[in-house]
């Protein structure tokens, strides 16, 4: 049983009880990893970003004060982690993955055909970065629009428009591709 | 009076992860054109919403290695002694270990947290001692926090040697088999596979295997057999599948790679 909330293992954290940032490691782990991967075809990489994440977030510790969803504060750390390592790759000359890599997508089995994927992750790419976000966050993380709103630093109205916009957006570029399924 | 663009988002996402639009939802709308109009872009949108899903469906079950979990250990225990330097009159009552139950199993939870608590200390001694000496007269130097796992580290002093270099891959193939701390025989495991292929491989980890008692350790080598297909290792797996001690996690590791193997 969790019988600690986010924010208050996090407050204690931040008062010194550095061990139970092992607990929120537990309890989010997994889905940073997917956060990170969903970015970067490296497992490796994606797997080390965790780690700095909450090696971050144990650096950072007293700056939370309870008053943000723990939720949001730590994607907000874990967004400007990834910002960093793509700096970095690009500094290096290396190789910046593009969202949702082909070789890691299904293959067969699965309702919509492979080369409508295909389509589709062309329409994603084509996004804006911004409108490409939006939909990340809601649709992939599962984040609550109220939470992605406070991320976001804007209204839930305000993000509800966004993501009708960028799905409205998304779905016209994928038509113009070819037919719809 | 017409919708408001809001009211019409509002209902838009509001149907985006039912199973269609059904009677009880009907659209709002003065005319019929407007809700036949409103009705189309909703389904538009719950499309491109429920294909969204399938374009993530292999990355949304996909599991980090347990590697992350006991390389992350590691640095938090580091963490938590240097704190501990830092204030030594801090309670730690219900500290470290008081997370550790939901570990995926017992015995790979014991393991691991010993291994936090000495691994960081260990592995300093073994790799950055030199650079830790105090400075004569002077207070004693406290090292950075480190945000990279113990193979990161390990790559990185072996950057500058070179890949494939024979005294490298003996040394990095005799900590395998013998250092005695797991999280350098995991890091020496992991710069290994990058550094080497094939019997240069294959020697040091049947090597490894046949006295491995850590069972984290143990399951990255059973992994590393199938990604790197070491087809001469298959043998020392069947042999391994059944010993009666064997846990449960690196037997299901063993089956996966033996069909990987196909053998």
């Amino acid at each position: 049983m969790q019988s600690n909330s986010d924010r208050e293992l996090m407050l204690a954290v931040g008062r010194g009880r550095l061990e139970l940032m092992g607990v929120l490691f537990d309890r989010h782990h997994q889905r940073m990893y997917r956060f990170f991967r969903r970015t970067n075809r490296d497992r490796e990489a994606c797997e080390d970003l965790v780690q700095s994440l909450f090696l971050r977030m144990l650096e950072y510790r007293t700056s939370y004060e309870g008053r943000a969803a723990f939720i949001t504060w730590m994607y907000r750390i874990a967004i400007g982690l990834r910002a960093d390592h793509a700096r970095r790759q690009r500094r290096q000359g290396t190789d910046v993955s593009p969202d949702l890599h082909e070789e890691e997508l299904p293959g067969t089995g699965v309702a919509v055909p492979e080369r409508e994927l295909a389509r589709l992750r062309a329409a994603l790419r084509a996004l804006s970065p911004e409108d490409r976000e939006v939909l990340m966050l809601t649709k992939f993380e599962g984040l609550a629009y109220r939470d992605v709103a406070e991320l976001l630093g804007c209204t839930t109205g305000a993000l509800k428009v966004r993501v009708h916009r960028a799905l409205k957006e998304l779905r016209g570029r994928y038509v113009s591709a070819g037919e719809w399924p | 009076m017409t919708l408001r663009p809001e009211d019409r988002t509002e209902w838009i996402l509001s149907q985006l992860e039912g199973d269609g639009l059904s009677e009880g939802q009907a659209p709002p709308g003065d005319t019929e054109m407007d809700r036949t109009e409103l009705a189309r872009e909703a389904a538009g949108c719950q499309e491109a919403w429920r294909a969204l899903g399938q374009l993530d469906e292999r990355i949304a079950s996909e599991t980090p290695s347990p590697r992350m979990h006991s390389a992350f250990q590691a640095q938090l225990a580091d963490a938590i002694l240097r704190d501990s330097a830092r204030h030594p009159s801090r309670s730690r009552h219900g500290g470290f270990l008081g997370w550790v139950p939901s570990l995926r199993s017992g015995v790979l939870a014991a393991a691991t947290a010993m291994v936090a608590l000495t691994a960081l200390a260990l592995w300093r001694w073994s790799v950055w001692s030199p650079r830790e000496v105090p400075a004569k007269g002077g207070p004693a130097r406290v090292s950075e926090p480190s945000l990279r796992s113990a193979s990161s580290r390990l790559g990185a002093v072996l950057a500058g040697i070179g890949k494939g270099d024979p005294a490298t891959v003996g040394e990095l193939g005799r900590a395998l088999e013998s250092d005695s701390n797991p999280n350098v025989r995991l890091a020496a495991l992991a710069v290994l596979a990058e550094q080497s292929t094939g019997s240069g491989l294959e020697g040091p980890i049947a090597r490894a295997l046949a006295k491995e008692s850590d069972p984290l350790v143990r399951l990255e080598l059973i992994r590393t057999i199938g990604e790197r297909r070491l087809v001469q290792n298959a043998a020392i797996l069947r042999h391994l599948a059944h010993d009666p001690s064997l846990d449960d996690l690196a037997r299901d590791e063993i089956a996966r790679v033996m069909t990987r193997l196909g053998s």
